[in-house]
C-alpha cells in the first residue's frame, strides 16, 4: 500500500473519529439483542447498531468500555443505546447496558436509564465498574438542554436488573462549582447565548449518518 | 422592588416577529374542536428547547431541533432530514410538523383509535381534558397512554380524565422516572400555556387563518447562527 495512501488515511480518520467509533461500536455491538422494557417486543435485535420499527427506535451509541463487571474474570462490556419507546412522542433514553461474557459470547444482562435526552460524554471503566461523564437534566432545563454536569460511577446491578439511574449509581458527584474541571471533562452544555458554536453546523451530526 | 421576571416573561422577550409569524402559521393546523393554539405551540416551544437557545449536540437519530421532534417522525411529517440539511432545526418547518403532530395526537384521542393489536385509545370528549392527553404523548408517544387508560377503566376510573389515567401509568409498563417526566411535562405545558395567553402578544385566533407555506424549499446550502437561531441558507 503506498505510504501516501496509509497517510491520508490517518488523517482522514483523525477528521472524523466520531464517525469511526460509531461504525466501530455498531461491528461490536451493534447486531445483538437488547432487553428494553417499554419497547412493544421486549427483546430487540439491533441491525447495523440500529432497530427502527412504528413503535419503537432504539439505536447504539458510540460509546463503550470493557471490564470484568460481575467479577467471573471474563472480560464483559457497557455500552449506551439510546431508546424512544411508545409509537411516537420525544423521550430518548440514554441507557448504560452491561453485556456480559457469559463464556461464548457478549449478553445484555442489564441495564441502567440515565436520562431522557442526556448528554454522555464519556465511559471509563475500572475496578468492575463504568465512570459516566454526563450532563442530564435539573429542575428548569429544557427537554432539549440537561445542564446538569455530573461524573458517576455505575457498577452492574446484577442479571436481568433493568433500572434507572435513581440510587443507582455507586458514587457520583454534582460538578457545579467544582473547580479544575476543564473543557476535556465537558463540552458547554448549551449552546451559548449568540449560539455561535453549535455543533450541528460544524458536521458532528454527520457521525451520525 | 421590582418583580422578578417569570420563564415565560423571558421566552416572550425572545420571541421575535419572525418566531411569532411562525407559530401562529403553524397553529392554523389546529381548529375549533380542540383548545391548541399559538399558546400550545409557545409552551411546547419554551419547555423543548427554550425558544431555540439549548438545542444540543445529539445525534441525527435521536429528538433533535426547535421542537425536539425524532427523525422519523419528522419525516413523517414531510421534514427534509440529513446530514446536510436537518428542517427540524428551522423554526418555519418545525413548527408545522410539531403543530400537525399534535393534532393528529388530539385526533386519536378524540375517538377511538387503533394504536396496536391490543392498545386502542378511549375517547377524550372534552377539549380541555383531551389536551393533556395530547401532551402526554406529544412526549411519551400514544400508545402508554393509551395503555393506561385502558388500565384505568379496568379499575373503574374515567379513562376520559387525565388525573384518573395519569396514576396508571407505572401499571401500563412506564417506569417511574419516565412517569414523572410525563405528569411534569403535563402540567408545565398547560401552566406556561396560560401565561403565554395572558402575557403574549401571539394572536389565538391566528388558528382562523389560511396557512402560509414557508417560501424556502431547498435540500441543498449550508446553517448559520443568527439571533440564536439555526438557518438554513439555500446555495
Amino acid at each position: 500500500m503506498p505510504i501516501t495512501w496509509i497517510i491520508f488515511s490517518l488523517v482522514f480518520s483523525a477528521m472524523i473519529p466520531g464517525a469511526i467509533a460509531k461504525d466501530h461500536a455498531a461491528k461490536l455491538f451493534g447486531n445483538m439483542t437488547y432487553h428494553v422494557p417499554d419497547a412493544e417486543n421486549k427483546e430487540i435485535t439491533l441491525k447495523n447498531g440500529k432497530y427502527v420499527t412504528w413503535a419503537d427506535e432504539v439505536y447504539l451509541d458510540d460509546k463503550y468500555v470493557y471490564d470484568d463487571f460481575n467479577h467471573d474474570g471474563l472480560k464483559d462490556a457497557a455500552v449506551i443505546i439510546v431508546t424512544n419507546t411508545g409509537g411516537g412522542g420525544n423521550q430518548c433514553w440514554y441507557v448504560l447496558a452491561f453485556l456480559i461474557n457469559d463464556g461464548k459470547k457478549l449478553v445484555h444482562r442489564a441495564s441502567i436509564d440515565l436520562d431522557d435526552r442526556a448528554e454522555i460524554f464519556s465511559l471509563q471503566a475500572k475496578n468492575g465498574k463504568v465512570l459516566v461523564t454526563m450532563n442530564v437534566h435539573q429542575e428548569g432545563d429544557c427537554n432539549g438542554g440537561p445542564s446538569k454536569q455530573l461524573k458517576e460511577w455505575y457498577e452492574y446491578p446484577g442479571p436481568n436488573v433493568f433500572t434507572s439511574r435513581a440510587g443507582s449509581y455507586v458514587w457520583g458527584e454534582s460538578l457545579e462549582g467544582v473547580r479544575g474541571i476543564t473543557d476535556k471533562d465537558f463540552k458547554a452544555p448549551c449552546i451559548p447565548p449568540l449560539g455561535l458554536n453549535h455543533g450541528f453546523v460544524s458536521g458532528v451530526i454527520d457521525e451520525y449518518q | 422592588m421590582p418583580k422578578k421576571p417569570s420563564d415565560v416573561d423571558i421566552w416572550i422577550s425572545w420571541e421575535t416577529e419572525h418566531i411569532r409569524q411562525a407559530l401562529e402559521n403553524a397553529s392554523t393546523y389546529f381548529d375549533h374542536k380542540d383548545v391548541l393554539d399559538v399558546h400550545t405551540l409557545e409552551a411546547v416551544y419554551a419547555k423543548e428547547s427554550r425558544f431555540g437557545t439549548l438545542l444540543n449536540d445529539r445525534g441525527i437519530d435521536g429528538a433533535a431541533g426547535e421542537f425536539q421532534l425524532k427523525k422519523t417522525l419528522a419525516q413523517q411529517y414531510g421534514l427534509f432530514v440529513s446530514k446536510k440539511n436537518d428542517q427540524r432545526f428551522d423554526i418555519d418547518y418545525a413548527s408545522i410538523a410539531a403543530a400537525r403532530y399534535l393534532k393528529d395526537i388530539d385526533y386519536e384521542f378524540s375517538k377511538e383509535t387503533i394504536l396496536t393489536a391490543k392498545v386502542r385509545t378511549v375517547p377524550v370528549t372534552d377539549p380541555v381534558e383531551r389536551e393533556k392527553f395530547d401532551l402526554a404523548a406529544y412526549n411519551a408517544g400514544s400508545t402508554p397512554i393509551a395503555k393506561a387508560q385502558q388500565l384505568a377503566k379496568k379499575a373503574g376510573k374515567n379513562p376520559a380524565v387525565w388525573d384518573d389515567v395519569k396514576t396508571f401509568l407505572k401499571a401500563a409498563g412506564v417506569n417511574a422516572e419516565k412517569v414523572t417526566e410525563i405528569r411534569n411535562y403535563v402540567t408545565k405545558i398547560l401552566r406556561y400555556q396560560n401565561e403565554f395567553a395572558e402575557k403574549s402578544s401571539a394572536d389565538a385566533r391566528a388558528k382562523d387563518r389560511k396557512l402560509v407555506k414557508p417560501k424556502i424549499q431547498c435540500t441543498k446550502g449550508h446553517w448559520i447562527t443568527k439571533d440564536h437561531h439555526h438557518i438554513f441558507i439555500c446555495q
